[in-house]
């Protein structure tokens, strides 16, 4: 259960796409929450640089890493890490697919509990479907500055076990223009996101799907 | 005494058929009430109970692994493929047999892997301790640890690891964790909850049956259950399902099907035969039935004593029931064509008096020959033993006591019968000494040219119906996808308890790390993924304690790589603390991880516990015999060359049992006979046409198994048995040589026509049996009427003659 929340944790970095999708097209009004989602719904895919870093409590200093997430309707989310070493994650329908410093291993989301509503939310964020999001998490959509459009979606997880070890998920941006992505956990420790080089309209030949997609090669 | 005499209800016929009916419908109540057939391949391969790995093929042929089927589902998708198996667990489930379905893992898995491994992770640092730790606890392995930790944290899995690094920054849970994945091979992955594998991908189910897989009375309705639910699931499913299944269930099942249908028609072609043949030389249906009374009280008779000596009959042992028509049939046929030729005036009782005695002494020597199987090490061919011996022994008493009461006095010989009997008889007369020492020096030269040539073949799966290849294809197709290791080729580690089991779990696990390091294997599976020995895992624990200052040593190591190193205090607390229980097998057994854990751990009839460790991609055998050389308690199982082995063994020591037995039949004619010429005419033809045919399939290139010799001794029985008759009645005086030499001649033919038949058996273990049967037995009567043909015909010696 622990293994399979810390990972959720991990693999929630994929909402990055959520905010890359804004930063493509600044919007001339502010959004609302229903606006975005149907902008995600009509999304065909995405590639992304992203930079990361993580604050822990076990570290002084935080653990950076960058490199690029890609997303493909309807389901499939890629994270490559490129430095400070290669790793990187693929998910491809229910399977998790993981290579890292100490190999490949693969994940089945049904045999994690703690994992499955974590993933499950993420993908109905992409597709654009709000009320799946809603079964899992209390949104709250602000915009503290109307002249600038800048906005602030904050996610609390609803139910155990996601919600022992995530406090929430916050995602900031102005007009349609995301600029953080950050998982506050119960511990304390803070994992934020920044995207630049965002192509919302990425689409993916078969070749490249078999290539970044594929839960065997992640 | 009227020629009316049997139709007449004499008190003393009363009474005997009353006693043979009494006997024939106790026997029959207890075939019905416990018939249990087997076609269990361990019965013929393994006894040998104070053999180690005869204990543990055993238990293998038991084991869950051996009772598990692997079903494919295939849609058109894969997704139609994991609905319609989540559909079909529950009606699978509901069926008595099904022991256990699992369609995924369990879904408690991941929380017991952190309560088993976590708390001892301390215990599993490394295999070897000793060597390993010092360096991966000096102050520079503590820097690497350190720096492993940070790239832990920064790679995907970062933040499950994140949760205990402060107690484990060894990363000791995690690598026992990966001992545990690599343990794992195959395409079989989990998804949705459900095990998916194979090329194209299909869900896959995991069926348990309660009984072996060679128990086919429990399988076969299981497996219409399978084949009639699954044709319903396809039918809902548009018929777009296809099914894949693995398991030796099916191969058994089918293998009792073939034996039956054998079985059903040899029976029934050698009866129309039979009764053909009778009607011919008798014209009486009287003398079928008289001589079916003996064999079917026999057959039914050693069935019910085979169930009871051995809980079950093999099925080999049933179609071999079959071949006793060969020899069941000639005592009341030889009862009856003596009492069909009798002199006039000559009564039935007569007739029995005069041949009770070679009767008896043909029985006896029968028995002879099957007391060496009676007293196998095999319990098949000790089954099959017992069943002949009772058979036999049962068909003389029905044929001395029964048979004559119910003799018709009306019986008379028919043209043919006496056409036959004269010129059998003057064949005999005429015939020269010349003719059977050109006949047996040919059958002296024959075996000069194929003894040497003699090639035995001991591989006892070749004695069952070839596997269907579909079938052989799928199964190893489903294995494969679920890395389902076969138990063919194993190491066996045995010791009296698990701790001593798993301390040579340890070494095998050492040696074959080596082994596969240079290239003598490709990969192997064991239990000591899962735990060590208590002794292991306390070697670790000392191995930490003997480093000094570890906490604080890698506190400096971790602050050096930017950690707080006040963050770990939980690791130090579990350096302090006293080490928790070491986990052992039990502990396994009784969680989550029985399924993975229970292939590899056995309890033996003794007590004894062997832990299996399977092989896979084995590139040189013997680099990896020398790599397990030394080790006490531990043995590299082939079950292929086991088998073969064992075979090997008992064929010789079965040559040995037969040439003994023959010897005692020699004695046994010689205590009675006292004469060379007679013990030779009654012995000789036997033994040179056992050997002669063994010469013959070697010359014609047949390998030669057990079940050839089996049939050898066949011949040698009847073989004797019909020297037996013709010297007895030589004996006698001769007026009955004529009724002997038809009688054996007919005995040959029925023989003939039941083991001829079995040569065309679908089973290449009754095939085998047949040929050599049938090659013997034509040898022996050609052999036995040359023989008996250089007796003079006086009475007096060879060599004696005027």
């Amino acid at each position: 259960m622990h293994r399979a929340v810390a990972r959720a944790l991990h693999a929630f970095g994929a909402l990055a796409c959520f905010a890359s999708v804004a930063a493509a097209e600044p919007a001339a009004v502010p959004p609302d929450l229903q606006s975005l989602a149907r902008r995600f719904a009509e999304m065909p895919g995405l590639s992304a640089r992203f930079e990361e870093e993580k604050h822990l409590s076990l570290l002084r200093a935080p653990l950076k890493s960058e490199g690029t997430l890609y997303y493909a309707r309807p389901d499939l989310i890629a994270r490559k890490t490129e430095r400070p070493a290669a790793s990187s994650w693929v998910l491809q329908g229910e399977t998790l697919a993981i290579r890292g410093p100490d190999g490949e291993r693969s994940l089945d989301l049904a045999s994690a509990p703690g994992l499955q509503p974590f993933i499950e939310a993420l993908r109905a964020l992409l597709r654009g479907d709000l009320s799946a999001l809603e079964r899992g998490f209390e949104i709250a959509f602000d915009s503290p500055d109307a002249a600038s459009g800048r906005w602030r979606i904050r996610l609390t997880p609803r139910e155990a076990p996601l919600r022992d070890a995530v406090a929430a998920i916050e995602v900031e941006g102005a007009g349609e223009i995301l600029s953080t992505f950050r998982v506050r956990e119960v511990g304390g420790d803070e994992t934020v996101d920044r995207f630049t080089q965002v192509d919302p309209l990425r689409s993916f030949s078969e070749a490249e799907r078999t290539r970044i997609f594929d839960v065997a090669t992640p | 005494m009227s020629p009316r005499r049997n139709l007449v209800a004499s008190p003393r016929r009363i009474l005997v058929v009353a006693a043979f009916t009494a006997l024939a419908v106790a026997s029959a109540a207890y075939v019905a009430g416990h018939f249990r057939l087997s076609v269990d391949v361990a019965h013929f391969l393994v006894d040998a109970r104070e053999k180690d790995l005869g204990q543990v093929a055993v238990a293998l042929t038991g084991s869950a692994q051996a009772r598990t089927i692997l079903l494919g589902v295939e849609g058109p998708d894969l997704e139609t493929s994991l609905r319609a198996a989540r559909a079909w667990t529950a009606t699978l489930a509901a069926h008595p047999e099904v022991a256990e379905v699992h369609a995924g893992p369990d879904p408690e898995i991941e929380s017991a892997l952190y309560d088993l491994y976590f708390p001892r992770r301390l215990g599993f640092l490394s295999p070897s301790p000793e060597r390993e730790l010092p360096e991966r606890l000096s102050d520079a392995g503590l820097r690497d640890a350190a720096g492993r930790l940070r790239e832990a944290l920064a790679a995907p899995e970062g933040a499950w690891i994140k949760r205990f690094a402060s107690a484990d920054p060894l990363l000791a849970y995690p690598a026992q964790l990966r001992r545990l994945e690599a343990a794992r091979t195959g395409s079989l992955r989990v998804q949705g909850g459900q095990f998916v594998g194979g090329d194209p991908a299909r869900a896959i189910l995991l069926l348990t049956t309660a009984h072996s897989p060679f128990d086919s009375a429990a399988q076969a309705p299981l497996l219409e259950h399978v084949a009639t639910s699954f044709a319903e699931l396809n039918r809902e499913f548009g018929g777009s399902l296809r099914l894949t299944q693995s398991g030796a269930h099916r191969f058994a099942v089918e293998s009792e099907r073939r034996a039956k249908a054998d079985a059903a028609w040899l029976s029934g072609i050698s009866l129309v035969l039979l009764i053909a043949c009778f009607w011919i030389v008798y014209r009486s249906l009287a003398v079928l039935v008289l001589s079916l009374i003996p064999l079917a009280l026999g057959l039914l008779c050693a069935t019910a004593a085979t169930l009871w000596g051995f809980g079950e009959l093999h099925a080999l042992t049933l179609a071999f029931g079959g071949t006793l028509i060969g020899i069941c049939t000639d005592y009341p046929l030889h009862l009856l064509t003596h009492f069909t030729l009798r002199d006039p005036g000559t009564d039935a009782r007569t007739v029995v008096r005069r041949l009770r005695t070679p009767l008896a002494l043909a029985s006896a020597t029968t028995a002879l020959g099957f007391l060496a199987l009676a007293s196998a090490d095999l319990p098949g061919i000790r089954e099959v033993g017992v069943f002949a011996i009772v058979g036999v022994g049962v068909a003389l008493v029905s044929t001395l006591w029964l048979v004559p009461e119910l003799m018709p006095g009306s019986l008379r010989p028919t043209r043919t019968l006496l056409r036959l009997a004269a010129r059998l008889h003057d064949g005999i007369r005429s015939g020269r000494r010349k003719v059977a020492f050109v006949v047996a020096a040919a059958a002296v030269v024959v075996c000069a040219l194929g003894l040497p040539r003699l090639r035995w073949e001991d591989d006892v799966f070749r004695l069952n119906v070839p596997l269907r290849a579909d079938w052989v294809r799928e199964d190893g197709e489903l294995r494969k996808a679920v890395a389902q290791a076969g138990m063919d080729r194993l190491v066996v580690a045995l010791a009296a308890d698990d701790e001593a089991a798993l301390r040579l779990d340890d070494q095998v696990a050492e040696r074959l790390r080596a082994a596969q390091a240079a290239g003598a294997l490709e990969g192997f599976g064991s239990l000591h993924a899962f735990t060590w020995s208590s002794e292991l895992q306390a070697r670790n624990r000392r191995a930490l304690a003997a480093e000094p200052r570890v906490a604080e040593r890698l506190a400096e190591a971790l602050a050096a790589e930017g950690f707080r190193p006040e963050a770990f205090g939980a690791f130090a607390q579990a350096l302090a603390a006293p080490p928790p229980a070491p986990l052992t097998p039990a502990d396994l057994l009784h969680s989550p991880l029985r399924a993975a854990v229970a292939p590899f751990r056995f309890e033996l009839a003794d007590g004894r516990i062997a832990l299996l460790t399977t092989l896979r991609g084995v590139q040189d055998p013997d680099a990896l015999a020398g790599a397990l050389a030394g080790l006490d308690g531990v043995h590299l199982y082939d079950a292929k060359r086991f088998a073969s082995d064992l075979y090997a063994r008992y064929r010789t020591r079965s040559l040995w049992v037969v040439a003994a037995g023959a010897l005692a039949v020699v004695a046994m004619l010689a205590v009675r006979y006292r004469r060379l010429d007679e013990v030779a005419v009654a012995a000789a033809p036997a033994v040179l046409g056992a050997v002669t045919t063994l010469a013959l399939l070697a010359l014609a290139g047949t390998g030669l198994s057990l079940l050839h010799l089996l049939g050898v001794l066949l011949v040698l029985c009847l073989g004797v048995d019909y020297g037996i008759f013709l010297v007895e009645s030589r004996r006698a005086g001769g007026h009955d040589d004529a009724a002997s030499l038809v009688s054996v001649a007919i005995d040959c033919l029925t023989t003939l026509l039941s083991f001829g038949l079995l040569a065309a058996s679908s089973f290449p273990a009754l095939s085998a049996l047949g040929t050599s049967t049938s090659v013997g037995i034509c040898l022996s009567l050609l052999l036995v009427l040359c023989f008996r043909a250089a007796l003079p015909a006086d009475g007096s010696r060879w060599g004696e003659e005027g």
